[in-house]
């Protein structure tokens, strides 16, 4: 079956209902999505298919579109890891590579200007995300950080992508 | 000087960027996947266990039972007669999920499928499924020491002088207070990788776990092997909060497997496991009565508590001891008197969990010291103030504290919550509360736990690296480790490198937990790293022929002169391979052990003090309580990681705030029924606020650098700081956690004296139902699930490996049908294939994307004004695509409302309309009615069915249409279209439906479009839903779309047309006819409620413990008729 993942095309010997998350993590080696439901109810999985964030848990390989994993998104998310270094956004880190994934798209698609606005729109999404160790407010003020000190560079630099189609 | 700053995780570009490697992300080659079987049963002898089959199974690399042990070994946990577990059940289960054997094989679907092929022969014999059950008239689990059948230890006794507390006293309160058994909850499963070498008879372990010691310790002794041979190596641990501090039972199997199989075995916990088969917190009954005089000194604590064991001991004893040890650790009364029972049920057994009995008893003291304080007309923090203990002073149950700065933190509080103002925010529903606690930095639990040994390696290239025996499955110990190196050394952070848990390289280290990781190894590592510096010092002087040498910036440095830490290395007469090293033994002394007899002991070297407040708004109506602002203040001593503190202040304060707002292991029969996220009400990111935390700067000369404990400290004050708030705010005063909508909303009927009356005698389309609900608790539902189970289709998949599948992508609506007709399942966005596939006897194996078939992901104007919806489009793009029309808002609304974004980017809209019901009962594998046939029981008769199930119309299911999506559609008259073979049909949403979560739908029937009348299109309307967290599924929920009068005059006064929806109170969506046609806009809110009250009240048959669920949906309603007056004005 053919796989694109991270801009590459594999072709994996797998069942197209094969869950992805496995796919990714035993064929290709990527385990930065991590499985801790397998139920696609915890976020844990978070991996972007055609820019969008889905639980790749349950979804089936052979209707996975353009997967982006995190491993993708290192340089792209570098400035928002660097914001969950500094604030404590991660402990025990299981869940981090979904909350980053998950926020990297949230910070492509505009969030609110508005600072309470943003802020709720943040912890909404991240409804996605379960975690377990840092009680989230790390998490949602890391992104909002990000979110404003991006609005802020964009006015002076080039926009944070780094060859992903936004 | 890096103690003391929030710096950086020391691996933290690893951790953000996924790099960190979990047990479950190292590739061994060649290992083999473990799978365990488990009792189905809470209780049984096993007559036999025939594993012939499984060893014969293709992939099946080896199998273990009992007899692959000595015969009648047992865990040692507490040692002696408290040991009562064997690492696979031998010839008695005693509870459902108990390890009985294990399978190795070279897939995960081969050893899963080996084990449903272990054929065991059970005789079921009943027990005591809880602790009120285990007193009376009931088998004893186990020969206790104790003299009481099935109390597993007691300890009565009493501190101080209770005679005087009793006679000092002017008043008392006192009430029942109940602890639920809540989960851990971590985010990575349990995973253990066991690697056997058969030529030096040892084992390798890379185990999620904190006390990498622990583990060695009970596998060594359960495979007879030295404790130096089961080495286990540093690996990324995913949380632990406690349910990793001892050795776990997937171990000692993954080692036994790996040696039988003379191959690495990975075993991994699936969810289910880790929810219903590990150890979660003890459950807590505590009956408290506390005395108090004219002044408000507390004077006398009394209490019965009961502690819910489980099957087996584990820390049973030591949890239930720390937490009577909560009544005289705190204030300081005359006595206090208790009389402790830790009694065996055939459950889950309780394990180590965070705040380890504290929270549970903290919850019954803290809110009972509110009310001492309304009896005496006091303000609650001025009593609290009122009867702290001094610092250096003794506590009743022995603890010898050293700071405190307890009054500081409730101070902090009461300025932080705007405790003396807060009249004047008051709304109605608001409230405040606080609580405050105390824990230790570590008690003198065990032999050696006052011993921490560790080592400063110093490489030739000047970079440091710390080595301790413990691990870190989150707190941020390595960091704090590496800081104090850093302090100590000179050396900048980014030279740093730390190892732990590995039990060849690492020294001595119980590892972390009861909150001792910062004092033991804060100390180990700092006086290894003062005597490293020491070493380095006198190299240095001797090298520069100075005396006063400082260490700076990676070298020595004296005056003008300095030598780099690399050059000191290459001098030292005791480097060896390019390091010089020194290891060191810290014993921490003045501390005394849990001591069985003994009834006080100053169990740490240093307490922890914190005080908690809470503001809540409570939803009157729907009785959600919301906690709208929470401040945490801790005294902590000195923070060695300001950040890291607070981030165990917040974490543990959410966690507590889970427990007190929605967290409980809900059984039935023994049986876990909500073992899955989406079933166990946990916080996810919108359902609390930031937790403001407050360190209370201080310094404690008993710990490394000043500093105390936090990691535990924090999540014992949220109980009762909650139900405090919420007694404030509504006038209740709730006990049992946790304060979920229903027992708010059933408390306000109570205390407004407000009842319904349903009038079944006069409603003989009722009768039927009556009489079966009234014959299950009187052997009907004994002979459904004991007999009639056996008649019905099995659930879950048979002992064979499932096939592989195909998928089928159809390019039109007729071929899909062909298909679906031949029996292909069709697919949305498949959010919920996996799950349910689990459950069949024999999951599907054909599937139709409906995906690819053109106008099916298309929402299409149509030429007759109606909107055309097509089956495929996704949540998002509906409620993306409704937001940009500007129409249709409440299913925007309602679709925001559903699961998560990661969701709704993939579920279709046809795939939520049709997902099944999401009864837990239905959902997590019980055999009922609706998942194994006629011949078995409905579980939410007797079970719990509170939330999810009907208040209305309930029959042979108790069951409700979960789709939020399909429920608000009613309120636009959306037609649905169907496909058949080459035509179409069009059917009325409102007949869609036949019963929970199933629809008029046959064989090849494939769902189109759903289209909304152009008139239709133009209502306004909006969606109210009542759920426990962000994105669960409705309680209940309520739509209101009315069409506005276009005719002259006021465009809102009229209204014609009223749709009122209520979702998830009947098996389907369900509209208030009558109360629709009374409905106007001049109605006002109290005669809403009449309205819509007198129409259920007329049509409603709860079951017993959901007609709270008729408020709900009443006050929701009241809320949608507002926000509908609202908009139209």
């Amino acid at each position: 079956m053919r796989l694109t993942v991270n801009g590459e095309v594999h072709e994996v010997p797998c069942n197209p209902m094969d869950p992805l998350l496995g796919v990714l993590r035993d064929q290709l080696g990527l385990t930065a999505a991590k499985l801790a439901c397998g139920r696609g109810e915890c976020g844990a999985c978070t991996v972007l298919i055609d820019d969008q964030p889905r639980m790749s848990c349950i979804t089936p390989a052979g209707l996975a579109g353009d997967v982006v994993t995190l491993e993708g998104l290192t340089e792209e998310s570098s400035d928002l890891r660097g914001e969950f270094a500094d604030r404590g956004a991660f402990q025990c880190g299981f869940c981090t590579p979904g909350q980053v994934v998950h926020a990297t798209a949230l910070l492509r698609g505009g969030l609110p200007d508005d600072p309470g606005e943003r802020r709720a729109a943040v912890r909404h999404s991240l409804n996605g995300n379960i975690c377990r160790c840092t009680g989230y407010q790390a998490i949602v003020e890391a992104v909002c950080a990000t979110a404003e000190r991006r609005s802020v560079d964009s006015s002076a630099g080039p926009a944070p992508d780094a060859g992903a189609a936004s | 000087m890096t103690v003391g700053q929030s710096t950086r995780a020391i691996d933290w570009d690893d951790r953000t960027a996924g790099r960190a490697l979990y047990t479950a992300d190292l590739r061994h080659p060649g290992h083999l996947f473990g799978a365990i079987l488990r009792s189905p049963h809470p209780y049984a002898r096993i007559l036999s266990i025939d594993t012939s089959r499984a060893e014969r199974m293709s992939g099946v690399r080896a199998v273990i039972t009992a007899a692959d042990f000595p015969y009648g070994i047992c865990y040692i946990h507490r040692g002696r007669s408290l040991s009562d577990r064997p690492p696979l059940a031998d010839g008695v289960v005693r509870y459902i999920g108990q390890e009985i054997a294990a399978v190795a094989a070279d897939t995960m679907g081969q050893a899963e499928a080996a084990c449903r092929a272990i054929r065991v022969r059970y005789r079921v014999a009943s027990a005591p499924l809880t602790p009120a059950e285990s007193r009376d008239h009931a088998r004893a689990l186990h020969e206790r020491t104790s003299a009481e059948r099935n109390v597993s230890m007691r300890w009565n006794s009493a501190w101080g002088d209770v005679d005087a507390g009793r006679s000092a006293a002017s008043i008392s309160a006192t009430g029942r207070f109940v602890y639920p058994s809540v989960a851990h909850a971590c985010m990575e499963p349990n995973a253990t990788l066991a690697a056997w070498d058969e030529s030096r008879q040892r084992v390798e372990l890379w185990t999620s776990t904190q006390a990498p010691w622990f583990v060695a310790k009970e596998v060594s002794y359960l495979l007879g092997i030295p404790h130096r041979d089961v080495v286990c190596r540093e690996v990324a641990v995913g949380g632990g909060f406690g349910s990793k501090s001892k050795a776990s039972e997937h171990e000692v199997i993954a080692a036994a497997l790996s040696r039988k199989a003379r191959r690495p075995v990975l075993v991994v916990l699936s969810r289910v496991e880790e929810f219903a088969s590990n150890k979660p917190r003890h459950r807590f009954e505590t009956t408290l009565t506390t005395y108090a005089d004219p002044t408000g000194r507390l004077t006398l604590f009394d209490a019965d508590i009961v502690v819910d064991n489980g099957a087996y001991n584990h820390m049973g004893t030591s949890v239930m001891r720390v937490g009577v040890i909560t009544l005289g650790s705190l204030y300081h009364p005359d006595g206090a008197r208790f009389d402790a029972r830790l009694v065996d049920t055939a459950t889950q057994p309780g394990g180590q969990f965070r705040g380890y009995g504290t929270p549970q008893v903290s919850l019954a003291a803290e809110s009972q010291i509110d009310e001492i304080a309304e009896k005496l007309g006091m303000d609650p923090i001025a009593l609290r103030l009122r009867n702290l203990a001094d610092p250096y002073t003794t506590s009743l149950c022995g603890y010898r504290i050293t700071t405190s700065r307890l009054a500081d933190c409730l101070t902090a509080v009461r300025d932080g919550l705007g405790w003396e103002t807060r009249e004047q925010r008051r709304v109605p529903g608001r409230g405040w509360g606080v609580a405050a606690g105390v824990h230790g930095s570590g008690a003198y639990a065990y032999e050696q736990a006052t011993r921490s040994d560790a080592a400063i390696d110093v490489y030739h290239d000047g970079h440091v690296r710390v080595r301790f025996g413990g691990a870190d499955a989150g707190t941020g110990q390595r960091t704090i480790l590496a800081q104090i190196a850093a302090s100590e050394l000179g050396v900048d952070m980014n030279d740093i490198q730390v190892l732990s848990m590995d039990s060849d390289e690492t020294p001595f280290e119980l590892g972390a937990w009861s909150s001792r990781g910062t004092h033991m190894t804060g100390m180990s590592v700092g006086k290894a790293a003062r005597e490293m510096a020491d070493k380095l010092k006198a190299l240095a002087a001797e090298k520069l022929g100075r005396d006063a040498v400082t260490l700076t910036c990676g070298a020595a440095v004296a005056g003008e002169e300095s030598v780099a830490l690399a050059d000191l290395v290459l001098l030292s007469g005791d480097a060896a391979d390019g390091m010089l090293s020194h290891e060191t033994t810290y014993l921490l002394e003045g501390t005394e052990p849990i001591t069985p007899g003994v009834d006080t002991a100053n169990l740490s070297p240093s307490y922890a003090f914190a005080a908690h407040g809470a503001q809540v708004d409570v939803d009157l109506r729907t009785g959600k309580v919301t906690v709208s602002d929470y401040v945490a203040a801790h005294d902590v001593g000195r923070a060695i990681n300001p950040m890291m503190v607070n981030g165990q202040i917040a974490g543990g304060a959410v966690m507590g705030l889970g427990a007190a707002l929605g967290e409980e292991l809900i059984r039935e029969g023994g049986r876990v029924v909500n073992p899955a996220y989406v079933n166990y009400a946990l916080p996810r990111a919108a359902d609390l606020p930031s937790v403001r935390p407050i360190i209370v700067g201080g310094y404690d000369q008993a710990g490394p650098y000043g500093a105390k404990s936090v990691g535990e400290m924090s999540i014992i004050p949220p109980g009762a700081a909650v139900a405090n708030a919420v007694y404030d705010a509504a006038g209740i005063r709730i006990r049992e956690l946790p304060i979920t909508p229903d027992k708010v909303l059933t408390a306000l009927a109570r205390k407004e004296g407000r009842t319904r009356r349903f009038h079944i005698w006069r409603r003989p389309s009722t009768w039927w139902v009556t009489a079966i609900r009234a014959l299950y608790p009187l052997g009907l539902h004994w002979t459904l699930h004991r007999l009639g189970t056996r008649l019905g289709r099995r659930v879950g998949p048979g002992p064979q490996v499932p096939r592989p599948a195909a998928l089928y992508s159809p390019e039109t609506l007729a071929e899909a049908s062909r298909q679906a007709r031949a029996g292909a399942v069709l697919l949305g966005g498949a959010t919920d294939l996996i799950t349910e596939s689990r459950l069949h006897p024999r999951p599907p194996v054909e599937f139709i994307a409906v995906s690819g078939i053109a106008g099916l992901r298309e929402i299409t104007e149509q030429s007759d004004g109606s909107l055309r919806i097509g089956a495929a489009v996704t949540l998002s793009e509906l409620s993306e695509g409704l937001t940009g029309l500007g129409q249709m808002a409440a299913v925007a609304e309602a679709i925001q409302t559903i699961a998560s974004p990661q969701i709704r980017n993939a579920a279709t809209v046809a795939g939520n309309l049709l997902q099944a019901k999401r009864c837990w009962f239905f959902r997590n594998g019980f055999a009922c009615y609706k998942r194994s046939g006629i011949t078995n029981p409905c579980y939410a008769v007797m079970g719990d069915h509170r939330f999810q199930h009907a208040a209305i119309g309930g029959h042979r299911c108790q069951a409700v249409t979960p789709s939020d999506l399909g429920t608000v559609l009613h309120a636009y008259d959306a037609n649905v279209v169907i496909a058949r073979d080459d035509t179409q049909r069009m059917v009325a949403i409102s007949d869609f439906y036949t019963g929970p979560g199933e629809t008029i739908l046959r064989a090849g029937d494939v769902v189109a479009a759903i289209v909304i009348p152009a008139a239709a299109r133009h209502r306004v309307a909006v969606f109210e839903k009542l759920a426990l967290t962000g994105g669960d599924f409705a309680i209940v929920s309520a739509t209101l779309s009315v069409l506005p009068d276009g005719g002259e005059g006021d465009p809102g006064q009229q209204w014609r047309d009223v749709r009122l929806v209520l979702g998830a109170l009947a098996p389907r969506p369900l509209r208030l006819i009558r109360a629709e046609q009374r409905l106007t806009a001049s109605a006002g809110t109290d005669r809403v409620r009449r309205i819509v009250d007198a129409e259920l009240n007329r049509i409603a048959h709860p079951l017993p413990h959901n007609e709270w669920k008729l408020d709900a949906a009443t006050g929701l309603v009241q809320t949608a008729y507002e926000r509908v007056v609202a908009k139209l004005s």
